[in-house]
């Protein structure tokens, strides 16, 4: 059986030991061949990633990917099959690695029978914050989160949003230089979502390590500045978010599905369809007219044409697309 | 140190805000007070025509207290089951322990601080309802109980060993099933102990057996045997003793050390293989 190394142990096995490198113990997130199994099936496969101190990260791949299993692995929740990592320079799984970590679960519950500010002074207690300091640092908390006026409030008591808004108080709580946001946004409203935004704006500001797992893609393409793409298991893509996005493209919108007239564009670059909508790639103006001339010759009917850039969510759907075919 | 206190507050604070304090407090209340109404009646009950003697009142009452604290460990073990139950299986389903695990603390400092806020939530329920269980039955009949002390505090071991199991079955069952689980195997426990005093009494070895595996693998009606022995008068003992053989609410014996040893290395394995299991968990 494979045992996990959870710290800078050297490895055995007739090979010199390699040690784990000065600069990898500088990063705030230092991950070499994670690899996890549950039973049969993989989440993991043998993720590598840096993620450098005050770098926001975004972490995107389908559901199943192993995206939220990566994110229990580095605070310490799961523990890998094999694989080594550092997380804020120390060995995985140990106290030491969440003492300046802030976490917000995707299953974000807190103590129903306590209210919002005894939620936050417990965290802060178990965060090891100064006893002088925790009241002004729970104010703070929960000002970020927008609750201050919902400190004595049950937690019961609260909507399915304003834990969510506790859960990321309880993430933001002594200034953490790392924090991991597991789908932050999933049960708030468009206020909330913004407050968010902002609120990695803040941290970005301030040199916090943001590590952002999240479907919001629009969240993503905003906020990050470098996506990390999982799919089944693997690293797929990891890149600063500009270059993937710096890309022209014309966006033709058809009447009826588009897919059937990507033959007639061939000679046009790498075409892709999306429900009534053609997708062309870095393509000159002065092509436009032979574009439409080439659709409307094969009996499209031509709703619109507009030149764009491409999208976090083409680029992902084309990835996802590229692993299934490589796979297939 | 600091986070098995943080732990331990924790859980005395919730049973208290979600009243499972007030709950057993209030159960105890109307048994002490029913028990110390009938405690007070006994000395004037007359059994054909004649007033009970001193003899017959204080086996009356020693076999009454043994029931009432009985019934109040019942309801002790039934409270503590319940609340010990979901203490880790529950926070662990609910998600309430991701964003707990999450901080630098350690798993050990969790389950023991859990373990300790059982603890004294289970010893004080012992020492404030038997206590006053036993100054209910002094008071109404002026029967003294021989060692209170000891009776109150193996009453409390008892607890403190089925809370125990119940955590470790909260590591490893739904917080339902674990609490089932813990009552079934209490009463079972104690059912498997009077089939070993009734092997006793007809002298059949192969039947009291069942009683001596029965202590040694849940050690809770061991200790039980420990508190009716505690309550007992030693000189109303030996006029009765050899009808009394067999009865679960008399024991002319008191507990050895090294069952007290035994049951001690029960409780710490019990928490041992807590922790081993709650240390592999992945929430």
């Amino acid at each position: 059986m494979v045992r996990a190394r959870v710290g800078p142990a050297p490895s055995k096995g007739g090979c010199a030991p390699r040690p784990i490198g000065a600069a990898a113990a500088r990063d705030a997130i230092w991950c070499s061949r994670l690899s996890k199994s549950y039973g049969q099936r993989a989440a993991l496969r043998s993720v590598s990633l840096r993620i450098s101190p005050g770098e926001v990260v975004g972490l995107l791949g389908p559901n199943g990917a192993g995206k939220t299993t990566l994110v229990k692995m580095l605070v310490g929740l799961v523990r890998p099959d094999s694989g080594e990592a550092l997380v804020l320079g120390a060995p995985l799984g140990l106290p030491e690695a969440r003492r300046e970590m802030g976490y917000l679960p995707e299953l974000f519950r807190y103590q129903p029978w306590l209210n919002v500010v005894e939620v936050l002074e417990l965290h802060a207690r178990l965060r090891r914050v100064a006893r002088a300091d925790r009241p002004g640092e729970v104010r703070r908390a929960l000002a970020l989160a927008g609750l201050a006026d919902r400190g004595p409030d049950r937690v019961a008591n609260l909507s399915k949003g304003l834990q969510q808004r506790l859960g990321l108080a309880v993430a933001l709580l002594g200034h953490p230089r790392l924090l991991l946001l597991d789908e932050p946004t999933s049960a708030l409203d468009p206020t909330g979502r913004a407050d968010v935004r902002s609120l990695i704006d803040q941290c970005r500001a301030e040199g916090t390590t943001v590590l952002l797992n999240s479907h919001m893609l629009s969240e993503v393409e905003r906020s990050c500045d470098r996506v990390i793409v999982l799919d089944k298991g693997r690293v797929l893509a990891d890149g600063p978010l500009g270059a993937w996005l710096d890309h022209d493209v014309l966006r033709v919108r058809l009447e009826g599905e588009a897919a059937h007239f990507v033959p007639y564009l061939a000679g046009f670059g790498e075409v892709s369809a999306h429900g009534q909508e053609l997708t062309v790639p870095s393509l000159a103006m002065s092509l436009v007219p032979e574009v439409v001339a080439a659709l409307v010759g094969a009996g499209a009917r031509v709703v619109s044409v507009e030149p764009g850039q491409v999208s976090l969510e083409e680029k992902l759907l084309e990835l996802l697309a590229r692993s299934d075919e490589a796979d297939a | 140190m600091t986070n098995i206190l943080i732990f331990a507050r924790l859980t005395v604070l919730e049973s208290a805000r979600r009243k499972v304090l007030w709950a057993l407090v209030g159960l105890a209340a109307l048994i002490i007070g029913l028990s110390f109404w009938g405690f007070a009646r006994l000395p004037a009950v007359h059994v054909f025509g004649t007033q009970l003697g001193a003899a017959n009142s204080n086996l009356a009452t020693a076999q009454l207290l043994g029931f009432v604290l009985f019934a109040l460990s019942f309801v002790g073990a039934l409270g503590m089951s319940f609340v010990a139950a979901p203490t880790i299986g529950g926070e662990l389903e609910s998600g309430v322990a991701l964003s707990l695990l999450a901080r630098p603390v350690r798993r050990s400092e969790v389950l023991l601080g859990k373990w300790l806020g059982l603890v004294v939530l289970a010893v004080a329920y012992v020492v404030i309802v038997g206590g006053a269980e036993i100054a209910a039955a002094e008071t109404g009949t002026g029967y003294l109980v021989p060692n209170p002390v000891t009776a109150v505090a193996l009453l409390a071991a008892q607890s403190v060993v089925l809370l125990s199991l119940a955590l470790l079955l909260s590591s490893l069952l739904s917080p339902m099933a674990a609490g089932v689980v813990a009552v079934g195997l209490f009463g079972t426990a104690w059912v498997a102990g009077l089939v070993g005093d009734v092997g006793q009494s007809l002298h059949d070895s192969s039947v009291a057996e069942v009683g001596t595996i029965d202590h040694l693998l849940l050690p809770t009606d061991g200790l039980w045997n420990g508190v009716m022995n505690a309550l007992d008068q030693t000189n109303l003992m030996s006029s009765f003793s050899d009808r009394l053989v067999g009865n679960p609410f008399f024991q002319t014996s008191g507990l050895t050390i090294t069952y007290l040893a035994w049951s001690a290395a029960w409780l710490v394995a019990v928490v041992a293989a807590t922790h081993l299991r709650f240390s592999r968990v992945e929430p």
